[in-house]
């Protein structure tokens, strides 16, 4: 948001902005930004807490009344409400959605897995998407079913997976991935208790068989001859964190 | 509470080795009373509307979000898998917070709600890369004639 702030000013137009990562907005020497000490991906602090989300923007606004420019980086104080997200009850506390033992089904091999794990799955995610009224719209086009074959291909080394969509490669991989994690997630939050972002970050990469089933089509793109199918496979579809247990001897990309 | 002494070592790794060296220029812009101002969020975070063209992977493209939308007719498409999403699943205000925009506006803290605004998908790019699609924004922004502008990372 640096270069979006410093070119905007440039063109007249005041900003403000809000930053994640103090030391390089530091570096940047930009306008105003007001420095938030709150996870990734949760700029306004956390979801649900409208009053919270408003003092973060009016502290962000406000620094536009500033006359002490042309650098502005101010703190703000307070750290985000308890990051407890899912179910409504203030019952027991969350636990992993399903067990997974069990047979895979008729489908052989990890992608056999992973199908079995969504059948077992579905029963929470609709107790989700009836609670909320909704479910996250899919992004790739495809079914789940198609994303888990093609990505099973991928993992067994394939280089074309017959996977019927317009899409290249890495696009379908990576919007199909997004698909299927978001509606993972919309199951563990379906369930019962109450869940940290970061229990449903572990649960998902840790102990799920699709994060497995990701982790090595992501290690067999990563060992690519094609350069940007082989950066894909190594920056775009494991975090970092995760890569050990997941790809483990490829590197992550920093 | 997230700090980058909190974080895994090859997550703040990865952040503090970002290319953020200070620009030759440092403009300043000034204007009136923020409650005389009008409002426009302009996002990193890969949001669009739902139907509209995803982001892909490589994007410098941005997306016009109607000041009137409703925030659960936003998705996200953006490329990295290294920030949460499930608060954004749960609250759009979480990452782009219009209704506390709209807001301030009906309290009286800001002029108005522009009535257009942007999102573009943020990744690291070289400012010389993404110099062009933000001159372009400015034009838009000066049509609507906004004069403040909020940036929302992801």
């Amino acid at each position: 948001m640096g270069t979006v702030s410093h070119f905007l000013e440039d063109e007249g137009i005041a900003t403000t902005g809000i930053s994640l990562v103090r030391v390089n907005t530091e570096r940047m020497e930009l306008p105003r930004f007001l420095w938030v000490p709150f996870e990734l991906g949760r700029p306004f602090g956390a979801p649900r807490e409208p009053d919270f989300q408003r003092r973060v923007l009016r502290s962000a606004l406000g620094l536009l009344e500033r006359r002490d420019g042309p650098v502005v980086l101010e703190d703000f104080p307070d750290d985000a409400p308890a990051a407890t997200d899912g179910a409504a009850d203030d019952g027991p506390g969350w636990s992993c959605p399903v067990s997974f033992a069990g047979a895979a089904g008729d489908d052989a091999g990890l992608a056999g897995e992973v199908l079995a794990e969504l059948r077992r799955l579905a029963p929470w995610q609709e107790v989700y998407a009836a609670r909320r009224g909704r479910s996250a719209p899919p992004a790739s086009g495809l079914s789940h079913e198609q994303i888990v074959r093609g990505l099973g291909e991928l993992a067994g080394g394939a280089n074309d997976p017959s996977v019927a969509t317009n899409l290249p490669l890495p696009e379908w991989v990576r919007l199909g991935c997004d698909d299927l994690r978001t509606w993972y997630m919309e199951a563990a939050q379906g369930r019962p208790g109450r869940a940290t972002s970061l229990e449903l970050r572990d649960w998902f990469w840790r102990e799920t068989a699709l994060a497995r089933l990701i982790g090595a089509a992501a290690v067999r793109l990563a060992g690519s001859e094609h350069r940007a199918l082989g950066m894909f496979g190594r920056r775009a579809m494991v975090p970092r964190v995760y890569m050990d247990d997941l790809m483990p001897g490829v590197e992550p990309y920093i | 509470m997230v700090r980058l002494s909190d974080m895994p070592e090859v997550e703040a790794a990865h952040l503090v080795a970002k290319e953020c060296a200070p620009f030759a220029t440092r403009p300043w812009v000034e204007g009136p009373p923020l409650a005389e101002r009008r409002v426009a969020l302009v996002t990193s975070a890969g949001l669009h509307r739902v139907g509209d063209r995803a982001f892909s992977t490589v994007d410098l493209s941005y997306r016009v979000i109607p000041g009137s939308i409703s925030p659960n007719d936003l998705t996200m498409t953006h490329s990295s898998v290294h920030f949460d999403r499930t608060g954004f699943r749960e609250d759009v205000n979480v990452v782009f917070p219009l209704d506390r925009l709209r807001e301030l506006e009906s309290e009286g803290e800001i002029g108005s709600v522009a009535d257009f605004h942007y999102s573009l998908m943020g990744a690291g790019w070289p400012p010389e890369a993404t110099e062009p699609t933000v001159r372009e924004l400015a034009a838009r922004l000066r049509e609507d004639e906004v004069e403040a502008v909020c940036l929302c990372p992801v």
